[in-house]
C-alpha cells in the first residue's frame, strides 16, 4: 500500500542505520527505558518463585499491557478510548473461538486474538475523525455494542453467547504464564521503540498540532491509524493471554468498562508519553486496589473516584513528570 | 523535486517572462456556511519570485493560503502547481510536492524540543538539508534543545519558518510573519526570507500588514478585500490607488 | 398494530428521553465538556425517589423538586473547585472528561454506600393509574406521564433561555464565552448555575427513570450517560431544545427494535450514536460541525 514516495516511518534513504543505533545507545534516556523493559521481564519471569498468587501477577502484567496500549493511543496520539476494553475482549474472544471452535493450537490462537482486535480497530478507524470527548465516548459506545454482539443469542453458535467461553482444551498454566510475560516484553519494547523512533516523534507531532504535522509531510490519517492499530493489537494480545490463563470467562469479564478505566487511570497516574509511567502507575494503584479493593468495593470505588479527581487536578502529567523534574534538577 | 541549481538559474534569469509559472490559483471560491470567504480569486506566481498578499482583517488572506496548502477545500476553482492540478490534494502530499507555509499563530509541536520539531519536518517532509543547517540559518541553534513551548513569540515564528524550510519547499507561504516582532527582529526575518528565496530559489507568497516589512521582501502585491481581488501590481502603485487606500482606512 | 404501538410508545418515551438528556446538553453547551457524571446523578435521583416513596410514603415525583437546592449547590461547588485548575491544564477537554468520570465513580460509590447496591424498582401503580388507553391500545401510565412532564420541562427551559436575562446570558456564553465576557457577562457565575441546573435536570429525570427503565441500580450510571449522550448527539450538541427531537428519534428506534428484533434493541443507542457521529456529526437537527 505504501507508495514509494511515502515511507511510513519516514527514514531518510541512505542514512547509515548503524549510526542511528550507536546514537541511540549514547542517548541516556533510551538506555534507561531499555533497562526498565529488561528488569520488568526479569521480575515477571522469576515472579512465580517469590509470589505464589499467579493470578495477581497475570493481572498486573495484563494491566501493564493495557496501560501501555492507552499510553500509545492517548499519550502518543492524543486519542483517549474509553472503550479500550473492547479490543481486550476482542482478543480474548479471538483466542477462545479459534481454539475451541476451530481447534487451532494455543499459539495460533494468540495470533488470532491479535488479528481479531486489529480487524475491529480497522473497522472502527473512521472514529479517529472525531476529536476529544466525541472520540472517547464513541469508542465507549463501540465497546458496548461489541459486547452486545458477542453475547447476543444469534451469535451463540460462534461465541457461545451469554454462556461464556471455555478454553479448557488448551489449558496450560505454565505456557500461558510465560506467554503473558513475553507479551508484556513485546508491548514494552514497542513503547520503547515509539518513544525513541521518528515514528513516535511523528505521533507526538500529530498530537500537538494536526495541521502543522500535515504540513511537515506526515500522512496524518495513515500514521494515526497505524498507531491506533498498534494500540489495539496490544490490548488484543493482552486479552488473548488473559483468556488463556483464566480459561473460562463470560462476556462481562472481558468487556468490563472498569478494565478500561483502570488502564486509563494507571497510565495517567504513572505518566503518559513515558515508558515507565504506565508500569509504575499499575504497580502502585493495582497494589492499593488489592490491599483494599476486594473486600469493600464501594469504598475502593469512592477512593479511586476521588483519586481520579486529585490526579487530574494536581498531577495531570503523572508521577513520571514529578520524577523527571526531580531527576532533571539532580543532573543539572 | 527540482534541484536547487535549476531554480536558482530561473531566478538569475531575472525577468518574470522567462521564469516558470509555479503557482496558479484559478477562480477560487470558498464558502464557510453561507459566508463567502473567497470570491473568484485568481493569483499567479512564478518560480523563485515573491508576491505580497495584503488586505484588511478578514479579507481572506489566510483562507487563500489554506486553500493553496490543502487545509481548506475550495468550493469552486482550481489550484495548479507546476501546471499540475493539485486542488483537493492532502496537505502532506502538497508538502512533498514542495508547498509549505508558516501559520499566522505559530503552531509548534509542543512537548517536542526545537530540534525535534525541525527533525520531524526534515524526515517526513523529505527535505535534504541538515537540521543543523536549518537551525543555524534561522538562528535557533542556541535554543535547539529547549522545549518549543518555552520559546518567545518571535522564536516560535522562526521555528515555523525553520520547519517549513526543512521540507525543501519551492513555494513558501508566510502568514503575517512580521506581526508582533520588534524592529530588529523584523529586519532579521525580512533578510532571512530574501536570503532563502534567492539562495534556494524558493517562491514566496507573503501575507503582511506591515508595509515596511513587505517592501523589503517584494515589489508585487495582490490586494484582497472581502474575498475579492481589488488590485494587482506593484506595491508602490497599490498605495496610490484610491480604492485600496479607502479599504485600508476603513470606508 | 405493533408498528403503531411502537411508534406511539416511541414518541411518548422519547419525549421523556429528551428530558433525561437535556441537562447534559445544557452543560455541554455552556461549559464545553461532557458531564460523564450525568447518569450517576440520574441514578441518585432514582434512589432518592425510591426512598421517598418507600420509606416516607410521599409522592415519588416530589424527589424531582426537592433535588433543586442541593443540585445548585453541588454544581457551584464542583464548578468553583475544579475549573480554575482545569482550564490552566494542558488538555482541559480530555482532562475534564476524565475528571467527571472520577466524580461519577464517587457519586456511584456514595449511592452504593448509602442505599446499598441492591436493585430498586417501584411498581407503576405508585403513580396512581397503571395504564392509559390511546387509540385503542394500552400504554403504561408512566410513559404518558413522562411525556406529559417533558412538555412543561422543555417549555420552562425555552422560557428560561429565550425570555429571561439569565437565559440571554446563557446563550451568549454558549455561542462564545469570550464575547460574553467582553460585554460584561459573569461567565463563571452563568456556568456554575448551568452546571447546577444540568445536575438538577438529571436528578429530576431520575425520579421517572426508575419507572421507565424498569428499576435502577448504582452501576447504571455510565450506561445512562451514554444513552443521554446519544440523544443529544442525534438532536444536535449544544442546543438544549433540540434534545427532545433527539429523544423522540431514539425512542422510536428503540421501540421499533423492541417490537421486531428484541434481542438487538440494546445495541440501538450505541449503534445510532456511532452512525450519527460518523455520518452526520452535526446531529440530525443541528448545524454545528465538530469533526477534526
Ligand atoms: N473555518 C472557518 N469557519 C468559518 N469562517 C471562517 C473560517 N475561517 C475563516 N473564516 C472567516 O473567513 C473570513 C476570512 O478569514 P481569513 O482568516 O482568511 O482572513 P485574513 O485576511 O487572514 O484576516 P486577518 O488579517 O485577520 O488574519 C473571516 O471573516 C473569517 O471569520
Ligand atoms: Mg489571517
Amino acid at each position: 500500500m505504501l507508495r514509494d514516495d511515502e515511507t511510513l516511518v519516514g527514514e531518510i534513504p541512505g542514512t547509515a542505520s548503524k549510526d542511528r543505533v550507536t546514537q541511540l545507545f549514547r542517548n541516556r534516556s533510551f538506555v534507561g527505558d531499555a533497562a526498565v523493559a529488561l528488569v520488568l521481564i526479569g521480575v515477571f519471569a522469576f515472579g512465580r518463585s517469590f509470589e505464589a498468587n499467579t493470578l495477581l501477577l497475570v493481572n498486573l502484567m495484563v494491566y501493564m499491557i493495557l496501560a501501555q496500549g492507552i499510553n500509545v493511543s492517548y499519550g502518543f496520539t492524543g486519542y483517549l478510548p474509553f472503550g479500550f476494553v473492547g479490543f481486550f475482549g476482542a482478543g480474548a474472544y479471538g483466542m477462545a473461538v479459534s481454539t475451541s471452535k476451530f481447534h487451532v493450537g494455543a499459539y495460533p490462537g494468540l495470533v488470532a486474538g491479535v488479528v481479531v482486535s486489529v480487524v475491529v480497530a480497522l473497522i472502527l478507524s473512521p472514529l479517529l475523525r472525531l476529536r476529544g470527548s466525541y472520540f472517547a465516548i464513541a469508542s465507549l459506545a463501540a465497546a458496548e455494542a461489541l459486547v452486545l454482539l458477542v453475547s447476543n443469542p444469534s451469535a451463540q453458535g460462534i461465541t457461545n453467547g451469554a454462556y461464556g467461553a471455555n478454553l479448557s482444551s488448551v489449558f496450560n498454566p505454565g505456557a500461558s504464564y510465560v506467554s503473558t510475560v513475553v507479551a508484556l516484553g513485546l508491548v514494552t519494547a514497542a513503547v520503547v521503540w515509539l518513544k525513541h523512533s521518528p515514528f513516535g516523534l511523528a505521533l507526538r507531532a500529530i498530537k500537538a498540532d494536526r495541521s502543522s504535522a500535515a504540513m511537515s509531510g506526515i500522512n496524518v490519517v495513515r500514521v494515526r491509524t497505524f498507531a491506533w492499530v498498534i494500540s489495539a493489537a496490544m490490548a488484543g494480545l493482552g486479552g488473548a493471554c488473559y483468556a488463556w490463563v483464566i480459561s473460562v470467562f463470560y462476556p462481562g469479564d472481558v468487556f468490563s468498562l472498569t478494565t478500561s478505566v483502570f488502564a486509563i487511570i494507571f497510565a495517567l497516574f504513572g505518566g503518559i508519553g513515558t515508558v515507565v509511567g504506565p508500569i509504575v502507575g499499575t504497580v502502585v494503584l493495582y497494589g492499593i486496589y488489592n490491599a483494599i479493593g476486594i473486600t469493600v468495593p464501594q469504598y475502593f470505588q469512592l477512593i479511586y473516584g476521588l483519586l481520579i479527581v486529585v490526579i487530574v487536578l494536581f498531577v495531570p502529567r503523572g508521577l513520571a513528570s514529578l520524577g523527571a523534574s526531580v531527576f532533571g534538577r539532580m543532573s543539572r | 523535486m527540482i534541484p536547487q541549481e535549476q531554480s536558482s538559474t530561473a531566478v538569475a534569469a531575472g525577468p518574470a517572462s522567462t521564469a516558470v509559472r509555479l503557482l496558479e490559483v484559478r477562480s477560487v471560491s470558498v464558502m464557510f456556511g453561507t459566508f463567502m470567504a473567497l470570491d473568484d480569486v485568481s493569483v499567479n506566481l512564478d518560480g523563485g519570485r515573491a508576491l505580497g498578499l495584503v488586505g484588511p482583517n478578514g479579507s481572506g488572506k489566510t483562507t487563500l493560503i489554506n486553500v493553496v496548502t490543502g487545509l481548506v477545500a475550495a468550493k469552486r476553482g482550481k489550484v495548479l502547481f507546476d501546471r499540475e492540478d493539485v486542488s483537493g490534494r492532502a496537505p502532506h502530499r502538497l508538502a512533498h510536492l514542495g508547498i509549505n507555509r508558516t501559520f499566522q499563530i505559530p503552531k509548534p509541536f509542543t512537548g517536542l524540543t526545537v530540534r525535534q520539531n525541525v527533525e520531524v519536518a526534515a524526515r517526513y517532509g523529505k527535505g535534504r538539508r541538515s537540521v543543523e543547517e536549518i537551525l543555524a540559518l534561522t538562528r535557533l541553534d542556541r535554543v535547539g534543545s529547549r522545549s518549543s513551548e518555552e520559546l518567545t513569540a518571535a522564536e516560535q515564528k522562526k521555528l515555523d519558518l525553520a520547519r517549513a524550510l526543512s521540507t525543501a519547499p519551492r513555494l513558501l507561504c508566510v502568514d503575517e510573519l512580521g506581526a508582533g516582532l520588534s524592529v530588529s527582529e523584523l529586519d532579521e526575518v525580512a533578510l532571512m526570507l530574501r536570503d532563502v528565496s534567492e539562495r534556494w530559489g524558493i517562491a514566496l507568497l507573503v501575507v503582511e500588514h506591515l508595509m515596511g516589512f513587505l517592501e523589503r521582501v517584494t515589489e508585487d502585491v495582490v490586494v484582497l478585500n472581502a474575498g475579492q481581488v481589488i488590485f494587482e501590481g506593484s506595491l508602490v502603485d497599490a498605495l496610490r490607488q484610491p480604492n485600496v487606500i479607502q479599504v485600508f482606512l476603513g470606508g | 398494530m405493533l408498528l403503531e404501538f411502537a411508534l406511539i410508545g416511541g414518541v411518548l418515551t422519547g419525549m421523556y428521553y429528551g428530558f433525561l438528556a437535556v441537562g447534559l446538553n445544557l452543560v455541554f453547551g455552556v461549559l464545553r465538556f461532557v458531564n460523564l457524571a450525568h447518569g450517576s446523578v440520574v441514578v441518585l435521583g432514582s434512589y432518592l425517589t425510591w426512598e421517598l416513596s418507600n420509606t416516607w410514603h410521599l409522592n415519588p415525583l416530589l424527589a424531582g423538586l426537592i433535588a433543586f437546592p442541593p443540585s445548585l449547590v453541588l454544581g457551584a461547588v464542583i464548578f468553583y473547585a475544579v475549573t480554575p485548575r482545569l482550564s490552566r491544564s494542558a488538555d482541559p477537554e480530555m482532562l475534564s472528561l476524565i475528571l467527571f468520570f472520577g466524580i461519577a465513580q464517587a457519586i456511584e460509590a456514595i449511592t452504593t454506600i448509602v442505599f446499598t447496591s441492591n436493585r430498586r424498582a417501584l411498581p407503576g401503580s405508585t403513580l396512581g393509574a397503571s395504564s392509559v388507553s390511546i387509540l385503542g391500545q394500552r400504554y403504561p401510565f408512566y410513559w404518558v406521564l413522562g411525556a406529559a412532564i417533558a412538555v412543561p420541562v422543555f417549555g420552562a427551559i425555552y422560557i428560561y433561555l429565550y425570555r429571561t436575562r439569565l437565559g440571554l446570558a446563557t446563550r451568549a456564553v454558549m455561542s462564545s464565552p469570550d464575547d460574553a465576557a467582553s460585554v460584561g457577562i459573569d461567565v463563571k457565575r452563568v456556568s456554575a448555575i448551568c452546571l447546577g441546573v444540568g445536575l438538577f435536570l438529571a436528578a429530576s429525570a431520575g425520579s421517572l427513570s426508575i419507572f421507565i427503565r424498569g428499576g435502577t441500580d448504582p452501576a447504571q450510571g455510565i450506561a445512562v450517560t451514554t444513552f443521554a449522550f446519544t440523544v443529544i448527539v442525534i438532536g444536535g450538541l449544544g442546543n438544549p431544545i433540540s434534545s427532545i427531537a433527539g429523544g423522540v428519534v431514539l425512542g422510536c428506534a428503540y421501540n421499533l427494535a423492541q417490537a421486531y428484533a428484541p434481542s438487538w434493541s440494546g445495541v440501538i443507542p450505541y449503534g445510532l450514536l456511532l452512525a450519527v457521529m460518523l455520518i452526520r456529526p452535526s446531529g440530525l437537527f443541528g448545524s454545528q460541525v465538530r469533526v477534526a
